[in-house]
């Protein structure tokens, strides 16, 4: 996969970790998307947990560009789970009426299989 | 049909007096009808299609000289009926059936009324109502022609629907391949008329076979743009409907971007990359296990 600035990745089994470091850039999204929705039809990935823990600032345009790829990665039949949102995050998306009832969310990586059981 | 052909005349337009001009013309041109096929022919060996039509078979060549013999003089009789009209028709017919380009066959009526007009014309004495003769003769040609074409047209467009109709059938292979499992693999362009056809195809089949799980396998649709997603999107509701559970598989990382950039809502719809997911969930909505 090819490598993109701030995002790493893991593949562990059929699970995909997609881990953000620093700050989200919507272009840089964009050129994400095609190659994780490549790289899931190629690896038969039935899972992706997006990690935002090391996101500190997520403005309402690069949610809704992270949410735009979780539903490109559903349609391809992986289900996705955000994990990791800090506080911060969580007040100023709901201040600004995010569509957040739609994600599957964990609190941490340890969470991953309960939130597994109760996925929308 | 007398109506129909009252109608005709009407239409080219064809009257009494006319029929008499052609009676008239029949008398005057009698004699030249032999010669006139011989030129005809003469002009028409002349032509790429006569060798492919004809060959070097001099029996059927001489056979249908014989034809045109007795056409020609159905034609200067001029007595309009069903019969006349299924003449022309049966001739439509042979072109159709031979697949004989429609250039060739209005070039051979352009030289014949030429041959016509000029005989006509040199006639000695001149009769004193040529002119109108030859107007009524061009008529004449006209309507022959015209149904000529017409059948012609007809058996065409009769031939295009049943091919589109076999497209249509073979477009839409309902196939189940588990026991409550119905496959429907898409390939090509969706439209609307498509779209119909295999709403209801599905739905038959799904009825008939008493289908649990229906999977729409995209991966051979050339394009999805909004209509087509959401003509999909009603075909996967509709068999939900039906208490079937649906799945569309097939679906590439282009496609998935289209459908998401598009603002296209696929609500509750299962969807897979692939067919092979597709039938693992398949069987899983149908408690089926299958083991090495």
């Amino acid at each position: 996969m090819a490598e993109h600035n701030g995002v790493s990745m893991s593949q562990m089994n059929d699970r995909l970790f997609v881990i953000f470091q620093g700050d989200v850039v919507p272009e840089t999204l964009s050129v994400l998307s095609t190659d994780l929705l490549e790289y899931i039809q190629t690896h038969r990935i039935t899972l992706v947990i997006f990690d935002l823990s090391a996101i500190a600032v997520l403005d309402l345009t690069e949610f809704n560009a992270l949410q735009s790829i979780a539903c490109m990665i559903k349609l391809m039949g992986s289900e996705i789970i955000f994990t990791g949102f800090n506080p911060g995050i969580v007040a100023y998306l709901i201040s600004v009426d995010a569509d957040i009832l739609d994600i599957n969310i964990a609190s941490g990586l340890d969470d991953i299989d309960r939130a597994l059981k109760h996925l929308k | 049909m007398d109506n129909d052909i009252e109608q005709l005349k009407e239409k080219f337009p064809i009257t009494d007096t006319d029929i008499e001009l052609m009676s008239q013309a029949g008398k005057l041109l009698s004699d030249f009808i032999p010669e006139f096929i011989d030129l005809w022919y003469a002009w028409l060996t002349q032509q790429k299609e006569f060798s492919l039509f004809f060959g070097s078979n001099s029996s059927n060549l001489k056979r249908v000289q014989e034809l045109q013999a007795k056409h020609w003089q159905s034609f200067f009789a001029a007595n309009i009926n069903d019969n006349y009209i299924k003449e022309r028709r049966h001739i439509g017919e042979v072109h159709a059936y031979i697949g004989l380009p429609n250039d060739i066959y209005f070039a051979g009526m352009s030289i014949a009324s030429q041959l016509l007009a000029d005989e006509l014309w040199n006639i000695k004495p001149m009769p004193a109502n040529v002119g109108d003769i030859a107007n009524s003769l061009t008529k004449h040609l006209f309507l022959d022609t015209y149904l000529v074409i017409d059948e012609i047209t007809r058996i065409q467009n009769t031939r295009l629907s049943e091919s589109h109709k076999a497209m249509m059938e073979m477009s839409t292979p309902v196939t189940p391949i588990w026991e409550g499992i119905l496959l429907l693999p898409l390939l090509g362009i969706l439209d609307s008329s498509r779209t119909q056809d295999i709403m209801n195809k599905s739905l038959s089949k799904i009825a008939e076979e008493r289908t649990k799980v229906f999977i729409l396998d995209i991966s051979g649709v050339a394009s999805v743009d909004t209509a087509v997603a959401n003509q999909l999107i009603k075909i996967t509701k509709a068999t939900q409907l039906m208490g079937c559970n649906a799945i569309i598989s097939g679906i590439s990382p282009a496609i998935a971007r289209t459908i998401i950039e598009l603002g296209v809502n696929v609500g509750e719809i299962k969807t897979t990359s692939t067919l092979r997911d597709a039938f693992e969930i398949a069987l899983k909505f149908i408690n089926v296990t299958v083991s090495r």
